[in-house]
Protein backbone atom coordinates (compact mmCIF):
# COMPACT_ATOMS: atom_id res chain seq x y z
CA UNK A 1 0.00 0.00 0.00
CA UNK A 2 1.03 3.06 -0.97
CA UNK A 3 2.00 5.13 2.48
CA UNK A 4 2.15 9.41 2.15
CA UNK A 5 4.80 10.72 4.01
CA UNK A 6 2.77 13.61 5.32
CA UNK A 7 2.63 11.89 8.49
CA UNK A 8 -1.23 12.05 8.05
CA UNK A 9 -3.55 9.01 7.70
CA UNK A 10 -4.97 7.92 4.69
CA UNK A 11 -8.19 6.71 4.38
CA UNK A 12 -7.53 3.21 3.09
CA UNK A 13 -5.49 2.89 6.36
CA UNK A 14 -7.65 4.26 8.48
CA UNK A 15 -9.95 1.78 7.06
CA UNK A 16 -7.68 -1.33 7.19
CA UNK A 17 -7.11 -0.37 11.04
CA UNK A 18 -10.93 -0.64 11.55
CA UNK A 19 -10.98 -4.12 9.95
CA UNK A 20 -7.62 -5.08 12.38
CA UNK A 21 -9.79 -3.82 15.18
CA UNK A 22 -12.67 -5.74 14.16
CA UNK A 23 -14.15 -8.14 11.01
CA UNK A 24 -17.05 -6.17 10.12
CA UNK A 25 -19.04 -5.08 6.36
CA UNK A 26 -18.38 -2.20 3.75
CA UNK A 27 -21.77 -0.50 5.24
CA UNK A 28 -20.17 -0.90 8.93
CA UNK A 29 -17.18 0.54 8.25
CA UNK A 30 -18.46 3.21 6.79
CA UNK A 31 -20.02 4.09 9.63
CA UNK A 32 -17.47 3.34 11.94
CA UNK A 33 -15.35 5.79 9.87
CA UNK A 34 -17.31 9.03 10.41
CA UNK A 35 -17.87 7.71 14.04
CA UNK A 36 -14.21 7.47 14.53
CA UNK A 37 -12.91 10.25 12.37
CA UNK A 38 -15.42 12.61 12.46
CA UNK A 39 -12.93 15.69 11.24
CA UNK A 40 -10.93 13.86 8.53
CA UNK A 41 -13.41 14.48 5.99
CA UNK A 42 -13.08 12.04 3.64
CA UNK A 43 -15.35 10.69 0.78
CA UNK A 44 -18.53 9.16 2.46
CA UNK A 45 -17.61 6.66 -0.13
CA UNK A 46 -13.91 5.84 1.52
CA UNK A 47 -15.06 2.51 2.53
CA UNK A 48 -16.76 1.22 -0.55
CA UNK A 49 -13.64 1.82 -2.43
CA UNK A 50 -10.98 0.78 -0.04
CA UNK A 51 -12.21 -2.32 1.20
CA UNK A 52 -12.50 -3.87 -1.87
CA UNK A 53 -8.71 -2.66 -3.52
CA UNK A 54 -7.49 -4.08 -0.02
CA UNK A 55 -8.86 -7.12 -0.70
CA UNK A 56 -7.37 -7.01 -4.35
CA UNK A 57 -3.67 -6.30 -2.60
CA UNK A 58 -4.29 -9.48 -0.29
CA UNK A 59 -4.81 -7.07 3.30
CA UNK A 60 -8.46 -8.08 3.69
CA UNK A 61 -10.65 -10.74 2.64
CA UNK A 62 -14.08 -11.99 2.29
CA UNK A 63 -14.93 -14.39 4.76
CA UNK A 64 -18.93 -13.99 4.62
CA UNK A 65 -20.95 -13.02 1.30
CA UNK A 66 -23.96 -10.97 2.14
CA UNK A 67 -26.90 -9.78 0.01
CA UNK A 68 -25.37 -7.30 -1.53
CA UNK A 69 -21.58 -6.12 -1.84
CA UNK A 70 -21.95 -3.51 0.93
CA UNK A 71 -22.86 -5.95 3.26
CA UNK A 72 -19.84 -8.80 2.53
CA UNK A 73 -17.76 -9.26 5.54
CA UNK A 74 -14.32 -8.73 5.62
CA UNK A 75 -11.20 -9.44 7.78
CA UNK A 76 -7.82 -8.47 7.77
CA UNK A 77 -5.21 -11.32 6.37
CA UNK A 78 -1.70 -11.74 8.17
CA UNK A 79 -0.33 -9.62 5.79
CA UNK A 80 -2.72 -7.15 6.50
CA UNK A 81 -2.46 -6.82 10.32
CA UNK A 82 1.44 -6.74 9.37
CA UNK A 83 1.11 -3.79 7.38
CA UNK A 84 -1.32 -1.90 9.82
CA UNK A 85 1.40 -2.68 12.41
CA UNK A 86 4.40 -1.62 9.97
CA UNK A 87 2.37 1.95 9.73
CA UNK A 88 1.56 2.43 13.46
CA UNK A 89 5.64 2.25 13.96
CA UNK A 90 6.80 4.07 11.06
CA UNK A 91 4.30 6.85 11.23
CA UNK A 92 5.15 7.95 14.58
CA UNK A 93 8.93 8.16 12.97
CA UNK A 94 8.56 10.40 10.59
CA UNK A 95 7.76 14.49 11.07
CA UNK A 96 4.66 15.38 9.83
CA UNK A 97 5.56 17.26 5.84
CA UNK A 98 4.79 20.89 6.30
CA UNK A 99 2.74 21.95 3.39
CA UNK A 100 0.67 24.28 5.16
CA UNK A 101 -1.56 26.62 2.75
CA UNK A 102 -1.38 29.90 5.33
CA UNK A 103 2.62 29.29 5.32
CA UNK A 104 2.92 29.38 1.30
CA UNK A 105 0.71 32.20 1.19
CA UNK A 106 3.05 34.14 3.51
CA UNK A 107 5.81 33.16 0.96
CA UNK A 108 3.68 34.90 -1.73
CA UNK A 109 1.75 37.40 -0.59
CA UNK A 110 3.38 39.92 -2.20
CA UNK A 111 1.98 38.57 -5.85
CA UNK A 112 -1.33 38.71 -3.49
CA UNK A 113 -3.28 41.29 -1.55
CA UNK A 114 -2.51 41.26 2.00
CA UNK A 115 -6.06 42.62 3.18
CA UNK A 116 -7.17 39.32 1.76
CA UNK A 117 -5.34 36.82 3.23
CA UNK A 118 -5.88 38.62 6.67
CA UNK A 119 -10.09 37.56 6.01
CA UNK A 120 -8.73 34.27 5.10
CA UNK A 121 -6.39 33.95 8.38
CA UNK A 122 -9.81 35.33 10.51
CA UNK A 123 -12.35 33.14 8.87
CA UNK A 124 -9.88 29.94 9.27
CA UNK A 125 -9.33 31.32 12.83
CA UNK A 126 -13.25 31.09 13.29
CA UNK A 127 -13.38 27.67 11.82
CA UNK A 128 -10.70 26.17 14.58
CA UNK A 129 -12.46 27.80 17.37
CA UNK A 130 -15.61 26.34 16.20
CA UNK A 131 -14.05 22.67 15.92
CA UNK A 132 -12.46 23.88 19.42
CA UNK A 133 -15.40 23.76 20.60
CA UNK A 134 -17.03 20.63 19.50
CA UNK A 135 -13.86 18.61 20.43
CA UNK A 136 -14.04 20.85 23.98
CA UNK A 137 -17.77 19.35 24.35
CA UNK A 138 -16.65 15.93 23.40
CA UNK A 139 -14.06 16.19 26.07
CA UNK A 140 -16.13 17.66 28.93
CA UNK A 141 -18.75 14.78 27.91
CA UNK A 142 -16.24 12.55 28.19
CA UNK A 143 -14.80 13.67 31.68
CA UNK A 144 -18.26 13.83 32.86
CA UNK A 145 -18.96 9.99 32.29
CA UNK A 146 -17.56 9.10 34.67
CA UNK A 147 -15.15 9.61 38.53
CA UNK A 148 -11.57 8.76 38.98
CA UNK A 149 -13.15 6.88 42.12
CA UNK A 150 -15.76 4.45 39.47
CA UNK A 151 -12.67 3.88 37.10
CA UNK A 152 -11.02 1.72 39.86
CA UNK A 153 -13.86 -0.38 39.79
CA UNK A 154 -12.96 -1.35 36.29
CA UNK A 155 -10.40 -4.04 34.52
CA UNK A 156 -7.22 -3.27 33.54
CA UNK A 157 -7.84 -3.37 29.70
CA UNK A 158 -10.98 -1.78 30.45
CA UNK A 159 -9.26 1.37 32.18
CA UNK A 160 -6.56 1.08 29.25
CA UNK A 161 -9.08 1.23 26.74
CA UNK A 162 -10.73 4.27 28.48
CA UNK A 163 -7.66 6.18 29.34
CA UNK A 164 -6.39 6.35 25.56
CA UNK A 165 -9.72 7.57 24.33
CA UNK A 166 -9.23 10.11 27.18
CA UNK A 167 -5.85 10.94 25.59
CA UNK A 168 -7.02 10.99 22.23
CA UNK A 169 -9.63 13.36 22.93
CA UNK A 170 -7.36 15.06 24.98
CA UNK A 171 -4.99 15.50 22.16
CA UNK A 172 -7.93 16.95 20.25
CA UNK A 173 -8.68 19.54 22.17
CA UNK A 174 -5.10 20.52 22.26
CA UNK A 175 -4.58 20.49 18.39
CA UNK A 176 -7.69 22.83 17.48
CA UNK A 177 -6.45 25.32 20.56
CA UNK A 178 -2.76 25.36 19.44
CA UNK A 179 -3.95 25.75 16.08
CA UNK A 180 -6.56 28.44 17.48
CA UNK A 181 -3.81 30.49 19.15
CA UNK A 182 -1.42 29.99 16.50
CA UNK A 183 -4.01 32.10 14.19
CA UNK A 184 -4.85 34.61 16.38
CA UNK A 185 -1.57 35.25 16.96
CA UNK A 186 -1.17 36.06 12.85
CA UNK A 187 -3.63 37.66 12.85
CA UNK A 188 -2.20 40.14 15.49
CA UNK A 189 1.00 40.28 13.46
CA UNK A 190 -0.42 40.90 10.20
CA UNK A 191 -3.38 43.46 11.80
CA UNK A 192 0.28 45.61 13.19
CA UNK A 193 1.92 45.33 10.42
CA UNK A 194 -0.65 46.51 8.10
CA UNK A 195 -1.73 49.22 10.23
CA UNK A 196 1.90 50.17 10.57
CA UNK A 197 1.97 50.85 6.66
CA UNK A 198 -1.40 52.18 6.76
CA UNK A 199 -3.27 49.78 5.18
CA UNK A 200 -7.01 49.75 6.50
CA UNK A 201 -8.29 46.03 7.96
CA UNK A 202 -11.97 47.28 8.18
CA UNK A 203 -12.12 44.92 11.39
CA UNK A 204 -12.47 45.28 15.09
CA UNK A 205 -12.52 41.89 16.25
CA UNK A 206 -15.91 40.91 18.03
CA UNK A 207 -16.12 39.05 21.29
CA UNK A 208 -18.03 36.33 19.94
CA UNK A 209 -18.04 36.55 16.63
CA UNK B 1 -29.04 32.82 33.21
CA UNK B 2 -27.07 32.66 36.56
CA UNK B 3 -23.72 34.52 36.47
CA UNK B 4 -21.93 35.53 39.23
CA UNK B 5 -19.58 37.94 36.82
CA UNK B 6 -20.40 40.01 33.77
CA UNK B 7 -17.61 41.85 32.48
CA UNK B 8 -19.24 44.21 29.26
CA UNK B 9 -17.05 46.36 26.94
CA UNK B 10 -14.42 46.98 29.19
CA UNK B 11 -11.14 48.73 27.97
CA UNK B 12 -7.95 50.02 29.53
CA UNK B 13 -5.23 51.97 28.03
CA UNK B 14 -1.65 52.29 29.59
CA UNK B 15 0.72 54.79 28.51
CA UNK B 16 4.60 53.24 27.51
CA UNK B 17 7.38 56.34 26.52
CA UNK B 18 4.25 58.72 25.95
CA UNK B 19 2.90 56.02 23.25
CA UNK B 20 -0.48 54.24 24.34
CA UNK B 21 -0.73 51.09 24.50
CA UNK B 22 -4.65 49.35 24.58
CA UNK B 23 -4.22 46.50 26.96
CA UNK B 24 -7.92 45.99 27.10
CA UNK B 25 -10.35 46.76 23.74
CA UNK B 26 -14.32 46.39 24.55
CA UNK B 27 -13.84 43.42 26.19
CA UNK B 28 -16.72 40.81 27.84
CA UNK B 29 -17.01 38.00 29.23
CA UNK B 30 -19.07 36.06 31.57
CA UNK B 31 -18.99 33.66 34.44
CA UNK B 32 -21.79 31.48 36.42
CA UNK B 33 -21.92 29.91 39.41
CA UNK B 34 -20.53 26.65 40.16
CA UNK B 35 -18.27 27.08 36.64
CA UNK B 36 -14.58 27.25 35.80
CA UNK B 37 -13.99 30.30 32.77
CA UNK B 38 -10.30 30.31 31.60
CA UNK B 39 -9.01 32.58 29.51
CA UNK B 40 -5.60 31.50 27.64
CA UNK B 41 -2.96 34.12 25.83
CA UNK B 42 0.23 34.57 25.40
CA UNK B 43 2.27 35.95 28.36
CA UNK B 44 2.62 40.06 29.24
CA UNK B 45 -0.68 40.49 26.34
CA UNK B 46 -2.76 41.53 28.99
CA UNK B 47 -4.63 38.79 31.44
CA UNK B 48 -3.78 39.81 34.15
CA UNK B 49 -4.89 43.25 33.82
CA UNK B 50 -8.46 41.69 33.03
CA UNK B 51 -8.86 39.47 35.99
CA UNK B 52 -7.59 42.90 38.23
CA UNK B 53 -10.28 44.64 36.66
CA UNK B 54 -13.09 41.89 37.05
CA UNK B 55 -11.72 41.26 40.37
CA UNK B 56 -12.02 45.00 41.45
CA UNK B 57 -8.63 45.52 41.84
CA UNK B 58 -7.99 48.28 39.14
CA UNK B 59 -10.41 50.34 37.34
CA UNK B 60 -11.36 50.04 34.07
CA UNK B 61 -11.63 53.36 31.61
CA UNK B 62 -14.64 51.96 29.72
CA UNK B 63 -17.40 49.58 30.02
CA UNK B 64 -18.78 47.91 33.44
CA UNK B 65 -18.40 44.65 35.78
CA UNK B 66 -21.13 43.19 37.19
CA UNK B 67 -20.64 41.18 40.33
CA UNK B 68 -24.13 39.78 41.20
CA UNK B 69 -25.77 42.53 39.48
CA UNK B 70 -23.97 44.83 41.24
CA UNK B 71 -21.43 47.33 39.27
CA UNK B 72 -18.16 47.25 41.52
CA UNK B 73 -16.74 50.27 39.84
CA UNK B 74 -19.39 52.20 41.21
CA UNK B 75 -18.97 51.16 44.51
CA UNK B 76 -16.99 53.24 46.94
CA UNK B 77 -13.82 51.95 47.74
CA UNK B 78 -14.44 50.65 51.11
CA UNK B 79 -17.92 49.05 49.46
CA UNK B 80 -15.30 47.27 46.89
CA UNK B 81 -12.83 46.63 49.52
CA UNK B 82 -15.50 44.72 51.76
CA UNK B 83 -16.76 43.25 48.66
CA UNK B 84 -13.23 41.45 47.73
CA UNK B 85 -12.67 40.34 50.80
CA UNK B 86 -15.85 38.46 51.43
CA UNK B 87 -16.69 37.26 48.26
CA UNK B 88 -14.55 37.82 45.83
CA UNK B 89 -11.03 35.95 46.01
CA UNK B 90 -8.02 36.65 44.38
CA UNK B 91 -5.13 34.04 44.16
CA UNK B 92 -1.90 33.52 42.06
CA UNK B 93 1.21 31.71 42.67
CA UNK B 94 3.56 34.87 43.21
CA UNK B 95 5.48 34.44 46.57
CA UNK B 96 4.35 35.90 49.74
CA UNK B 97 5.83 39.53 50.60
CA UNK B 98 6.85 38.28 53.78
CA UNK B 99 8.52 35.14 55.18
CA UNK B 100 5.25 33.75 56.39
CA UNK B 101 4.33 30.04 57.37
CA UNK B 102 1.81 29.22 55.37
CA UNK B 103 -1.03 29.11 57.89
CA UNK B 104 -0.38 32.75 58.85
CA UNK B 105 -0.17 33.60 54.53
CA UNK B 106 -3.18 31.60 53.91
CA UNK B 107 -4.94 33.53 56.96
CA UNK B 108 -4.12 36.52 55.56
CA UNK B 109 -7.05 37.54 53.70
CA UNK B 110 -9.43 36.75 56.93
CA UNK B 111 -7.21 39.07 58.95
CA UNK B 112 -7.08 42.12 57.07
CA UNK B 113 -8.95 44.66 58.38
CA UNK B 114 -11.05 42.49 60.74
CA UNK B 115 -11.47 41.60 64.51
CA UNK B 116 -11.03 37.73 63.74
CA UNK B 117 -8.22 36.13 66.90
CA UNK B 118 -5.16 34.72 65.60
CA UNK B 119 -5.94 31.53 66.86
CA UNK B 120 -9.33 31.32 65.06
CA UNK B 121 -7.63 32.80 61.47
CA UNK B 122 -5.09 30.14 61.77
CA UNK B 123 -7.49 27.35 62.16
CA UNK B 124 -9.23 28.37 58.80
CA UNK B 125 -6.15 28.57 57.17
CA UNK B 126 -5.13 25.25 58.66
CA UNK B 127 -9.33 23.52 57.51
CA UNK B 128 -8.17 25.30 53.93
CA UNK B 129 -4.61 23.95 53.53
CA UNK B 130 -6.31 20.30 54.88
CA UNK B 131 -9.57 20.71 52.18
CA UNK B 132 -6.94 20.66 49.38
CA UNK B 133 -4.35 18.42 51.20
CA UNK B 134 -1.70 20.35 52.16
CA UNK B 135 -2.12 20.52 55.51
CA UNK B 136 1.75 19.43 55.56
CA UNK B 137 2.49 22.46 54.37
CA UNK B 138 0.83 24.68 57.10
CA UNK B 139 4.11 25.19 59.37
CA UNK B 140 6.45 25.62 56.31
CA UNK B 141 7.74 28.93 54.71
CA UNK B 142 7.45 29.31 50.66
CA UNK B 143 11.00 28.52 50.02
CA UNK B 144 10.45 25.89 51.59
CA UNK B 145 7.93 24.44 49.20
CA UNK B 146 7.18 22.47 46.00
CA UNK B 147 5.83 24.34 42.78
CA UNK B 148 2.95 21.86 43.43
CA UNK B 149 2.75 22.59 47.01
CA UNK B 150 2.61 26.59 46.25
CA UNK B 151 0.03 25.95 43.40
CA UNK B 152 -2.24 23.69 46.71
CA UNK B 153 -0.84 27.02 48.90
CA UNK B 154 -2.88 28.95 46.12
CA UNK B 155 -5.69 27.63 45.85
CA UNK B 156 -6.41 27.36 49.86
CA UNK B 157 -5.85 31.11 49.71
CA UNK B 158 -8.48 31.24 47.27
CA UNK B 159 -10.99 29.26 49.46
CA UNK B 160 -10.37 29.99 52.83
CA UNK B 161 -12.83 32.87 52.88
CA UNK B 162 -15.41 30.56 51.25
CA UNK B 163 -15.46 32.79 47.85
CA UNK B 164 -18.82 33.67 45.37
CA UNK B 165 -15.90 34.15 43.02
CA UNK B 166 -12.64 33.04 42.57
CA UNK B 167 -10.40 34.97 40.63
CA UNK B 168 -6.70 32.76 39.46
CA UNK B 169 -4.06 34.00 37.93
CA UNK B 170 -1.35 31.75 36.10
CA UNK B 171 -1.38 29.39 38.93
CA UNK B 172 -1.30 26.26 36.60
CA UNK B 173 0.56 27.08 33.88
CA UNK B 174 3.93 24.77 33.65
CA UNK B 175 2.48 22.55 35.81
CA UNK B 176 2.52 19.62 32.81
CA UNK B 177 -0.61 16.73 32.22
CA UNK B 178 -1.27 14.54 34.76
CA UNK B 179 -0.44 17.36 37.90
CA UNK B 180 -2.89 19.84 35.86
CA UNK B 181 -5.42 17.21 35.84
CA UNK B 182 -5.08 16.72 39.25
CA UNK B 183 -5.34 20.33 39.89
CA UNK B 184 -8.44 20.03 37.73
CA UNK B 185 -10.17 17.76 39.83
CA UNK B 186 -9.32 19.35 42.74
CA UNK B 187 -10.71 22.72 41.37
CA UNK B 188 -13.65 21.25 40.32
CA UNK B 189 -14.65 19.53 43.82
CA UNK B 190 -13.98 23.07 45.21
CA UNK B 191 -16.42 24.60 42.96
CA UNK B 192 -19.15 22.32 43.53
CA UNK B 193 -18.88 22.36 47.05
CA UNK B 194 -18.47 26.22 47.22
CA UNK B 195 -20.81 26.78 43.92
CA UNK B 196 -18.29 29.71 43.50
CA UNK B 197 -17.61 30.42 39.79
CA UNK B 198 -13.92 30.58 38.80
CA UNK B 199 -12.48 33.07 36.18
CA UNK B 200 -8.65 31.86 35.45
CA UNK B 201 -5.85 33.09 33.05
CA UNK B 202 -3.80 31.12 31.55
CA UNK B 203 -0.72 30.78 29.03
CA UNK B 204 -1.20 27.32 28.11
CA UNK B 205 -4.30 25.46 26.46
CA UNK B 206 -4.09 22.11 28.54
CA UNK B 207 -4.79 24.35 31.58
CA UNK B 208 -8.12 25.19 29.19
CA UNK B 209 -9.48 21.65 29.56
CA UNK B 210 -10.31 21.76 33.03
CA UNK B 211 -12.93 24.86 32.09
CA UNK B 212 -16.38 24.58 31.51
CA UNK B 213 -15.57 27.85 28.94
CA UNK B 214 -12.78 29.32 27.05
CA UNK B 215 -11.46 32.27 26.11
CA UNK B 216 -8.64 33.03 23.60
CA UNK B 217 -7.05 36.55 24.83
CA UNK B 218 -4.74 38.65 22.15
CA UNK B 219 -4.38 41.88 20.97
CA UNK B 220 -6.39 43.35 24.03
CA UNK B 221 -9.30 41.31 22.48
CA UNK B 222 -11.62 38.56 23.71
CA UNK B 223 -12.68 35.46 21.51
CA UNK B 224 -14.98 32.92 23.04
CA UNK B 225 -13.90 29.19 22.14
CA UNK B 226 -16.10 27.16 23.66
CA UNK B 227 -19.28 27.47 26.54
CA UNK B 228 -20.47 24.44 28.47
CA UNK B 229 -22.12 26.42 30.68
CA UNK B 230 -25.12 27.39 28.49
CA UNK B 231 -27.80 24.80 28.44
CA UNK B 232 -28.60 22.76 25.24
CA UNK B 233 -30.48 24.87 22.85
CA UNK B 234 -29.64 28.37 24.70
CA UNK B 235 -28.57 30.59 22.22
CA UNK B 236 -26.29 32.79 23.45
CA UNK B 237 -26.16 36.07 22.05
CA UNK B 238 -23.34 38.11 22.94
CA UNK B 239 -22.88 40.90 24.25
CA UNK B 240 -26.57 41.75 23.47
CA UNK B 241 -28.21 39.40 26.11
CA UNK B 242 -25.64 41.11 28.90
CA UNK B 243 -27.48 44.65 27.92
CA UNK B 244 -30.89 42.56 28.18
CA UNK B 245 -30.67 40.64 31.83
CA UNK B 246 -28.64 43.43 33.27
CA UNK B 247 -29.69 47.21 31.60
CA UNK B 248 -25.92 47.30 30.60
CA UNK B 249 -25.04 50.05 28.16
CA UNK B 250 -26.79 52.08 25.72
Amino acid sequence: MKVPRTGEMSSSMAVLGLVVQRPDTIAGVAFRLSETFPRAHWSPGAAHSNMPNLAKQGLLRVVQKGQEPTLDRYEATAEGIAEFSEWMVRSISLPPALRDGLQARLEFIELGEPVALLGMVREAQRGCRLEYAEAHKRWRAFTNLGSRSEQEDLMPNEVLSRGLKGIQLMDEVMLWGAQAKRLTSLCDQLEGLLGRVNIPTMEHRSSYG
Amino acid sequence: MDEVLLVSEVSKTYWRGGQPLDVLKDVSLWVRAAAIVTVVGERHEGKTTLLKVAAGIEAPEHGCVLFDGRDIWKLSDSQRERMRGDEIAWTSRARPGLDWEMRDYVGLRLATGRSHGRRKVRAQAVAALKRVGAEDCAERRWSELSDWQRVLVGLACGIVSRPRLLVIDDLFDGLGVPKMQAAGDLLSSLVRELGCGVLMSASGMEVALMADAVWLFGGGALQLMSDQTAGSGEVVEFPGVVRRSHGVGS
